[in-house]
């Protein structure tokens, strides 16, 4: 109990949490919550260019995990700055009660933009979280406000360093604990420890939700929104009852209509099981970062399009029986579209698809987030 | 190194920034702001700006009213009352749940879960989380025993 230190009520700035309130730990946490941010929102970007490019945007077929891969980043970067974007906020809480409350008008502008910051980070990572949950208690169309938001966290981000660019510099040049109390320290946990601690909290969020796409967590990710384990091994992100096809997709009736140069034709689903089959190993990985390996089983795509007369340098879009929502028809870049490995997928592991996942035939191709693989196709149009 | 102040550590400095801003600052500066600007001309010209600003702002309000001064309060009291050689695991523990509990918290209300699909939160999160904070408390408490074990013994005894 000696070397404790008189403590005054209410305490003072510098001893509210000991020592840990120190520009040393805030600058090496805001030195790794930058760097998860950063990855997170180039991820992001990316994910947002995919579903709707710009005219100098191409993203590659192989491999064919890119997508999941830069996916799962993009969430997993999301989940790990919640813990970061805490403890950093803790180390700087006394400043919060800076007094004066505003010494000048730059003053006021770089406290303005730090509400700003930390407003956006929140926006961002707590919606991020609750989408992937499917919880949606807002007033606002999720993937818009994401990203505008995102603009302005990395801009806030970046304002924020060119202010305090010079304590950054101090501050990750020094040890970020004293020679003389890195382990024994007289007043509390050291700092080192307590960067420690931040790390094991980052550390166990990213395990606790990551088997959701990384398949050998799976059984220790106790807070992953999916298992991995679904109908036929896979997990469904909109079920057929969820999309209103469940009498149309079931229809025995059901014809496929392909619309190229050439001709319009329309083909049964026995006239489909009829042409050359293409099996392929690929993942479905949706944007909400989880995903899950499958064998696939169909027609490829461009022998499709050959058959009515496009080319290998043409755009085609996807119709699914789907008739609201926006993820109702996918347009599918011509890389994509001559590529090997893209099917009008009939069969999952082995068996006929299940209603959920796209029956009668649904669109599966390499490295494409899950919204644009559609399902329950019903049309197919060669863009000219 | 120490800079003289009751505590070890040094304060965040709340002096201004001496000097002026270099000509490389005042760029990267005016890049951020850019950047902001376009986020909000996207919030205006995409969303709903009255939907989205709440968003915004309560989780800030939520975090430095509420949040802040009680989890601080904590670790202030803990700071107080444990005896040292807890202080340290106490912490880490409380940093580890605090962060599960924030993660945990949108899997827990089940929010999300629709009826015709179970492949959506298929998971028991209340064990899951439950089992995570235990085992979190269970680390800390060994951390504990050895500190306890460490500090009584007469090699390191004051």
């Amino acid at each position: 109990m000696s070397g404790r230190r008189q403590l005054s009520i209410p305490p003072r700035e510098e001893e509210l949490v000991g020592h840990l309130h120190d520009e040393r730990v805030a600058a090496r946490l805001g030195l790794a919550l930058g760097i998860a941010f950063g990855i997170c929102f180039l991820t992001g970007l990316i994910s947002h260019a995919i579903q709707q490019p710009p005219w100098w945007f191409t993203w590659p077929t192989r491999p064919v995990n890119l997508y999941r891969v830069t996916q799962g980043v993009h969430v997993i970067t999301g989940i790990a700055s919640i813990p970061l974007l805490l403890a950093k906020l803790a180390t700087v809480y006394p400043r919060l009660f800076t007094w004066p409350p505003v010494r000048s008008a730059p003053h006021a502008l770089e406290r303005l933009s730090v509400l700003v910051l930390v407003g956006a980070a929140f926006f961002e990572l707590i919606t991020g979280l609750l989408n992937i949950a499917h919880w949606y208690p807002w007033g606002f169309f999720f993937p818009t406000a994401h990203y505008a938001v995102a603009w302005i966290a990395v801009g806030a981000i970046v304002v924020h360093i060119a202010v305090k660019l010079p304590v950054i510099r101090r501050a990750l040049g020094e040890r970020v604990d004293d020679r003389d109390d890195a382990n024994d320290s007289p007043d509390g946990p050291s700092r080192r420890l307590f960067l420690a601690g931040v790390g094991a909290g980052v550390v166990a969020v990213v395990v606790a939700t990551a088997g959701a796409t990384v398949p050998w967590l799976r059984r220790v990710s106790v807070l992953a929104v999916r298992t991995g384990e679904g109908p036929q091994g896979v997990p469904v992100n909109k079920s057929a009852v969820a999309a209103g096809v469940v009498d149309t997709a079931s229809d025995s009736g059901f014809r496929l209509e392909v619309a190229g140069p050439d001709a319009v034709i329309s083909l049964s689903l026995d006239e489909l099981r009829a042409m050359p089959q293409t099996t392929a190993d690929l993942p479905i990985a949706c944007v909400e970062g989880w995903s899950a390996s499958a064998t696939w089983r169909g027609i490829r795509v461009r022998d499709l399009v050959k058959r009515v007369g496009g080319s290998p340098d043409q755009d085609v879009r996807f119709v699914s029986l789907q008739e609201s929502g926006l993820y109702g028809q996918s347009l599918l870049p011509a890389l994509h579209a001559r590529d090997d490995l893209s099917l009008l997928a009939l069969e999952i592991n082995g068996e006929v698809l299940d209603l959920d996942h796209g029956y009668p035939c649904r669109l599966i191709t390499p490295s494409r987030p899950g919204v644009l693989q559609t399902k329950w196709v019903r049309r197919i149009e060669v863009v000219a | 190194m120490s800079s003289g102040h009751l505590s070890a550590g040094r304060p965040h400095a709340g002096r201004p920034h001496a000097g002026r801003p270099s000509v490389g600052r005042t760029l990267l500066a005016s890049v951020g702001v850019t950047l902001m600007a376009f986020g909000a001309w996207l919030v205006v010209a995409d969303n709903d700006p009255l939907q989205v600003a709440p968003w915004v702002l309560a989780p800030v309000l939520v975090h430095d009213l509420l949040i802040a001064p009680l989890v601080l309060g904590l670790v202030w009291l803990g700071h107080r009352v444990l005896p040292r050689y807890c202080q340290t695991p106490v912490l880490i523990a409380l940093v580890v749940c605090g962060a599960l509990t924030a993660v945990a918290a949108s899997v827990l209300t089940r929010a999300g879960a629709r009826p015709d699909n179970p492949s959506l939160l298929d998971r028991n999160y209340v064990a899951g989380y439950i089992v995570a904070l235990a085992l979190t408390m269970l680390v800390a408490l060994i951390c504990v025993i050895v500190n306890r074990r460490r500090t009584l013994s007469p090699r390191r005894a004051s």
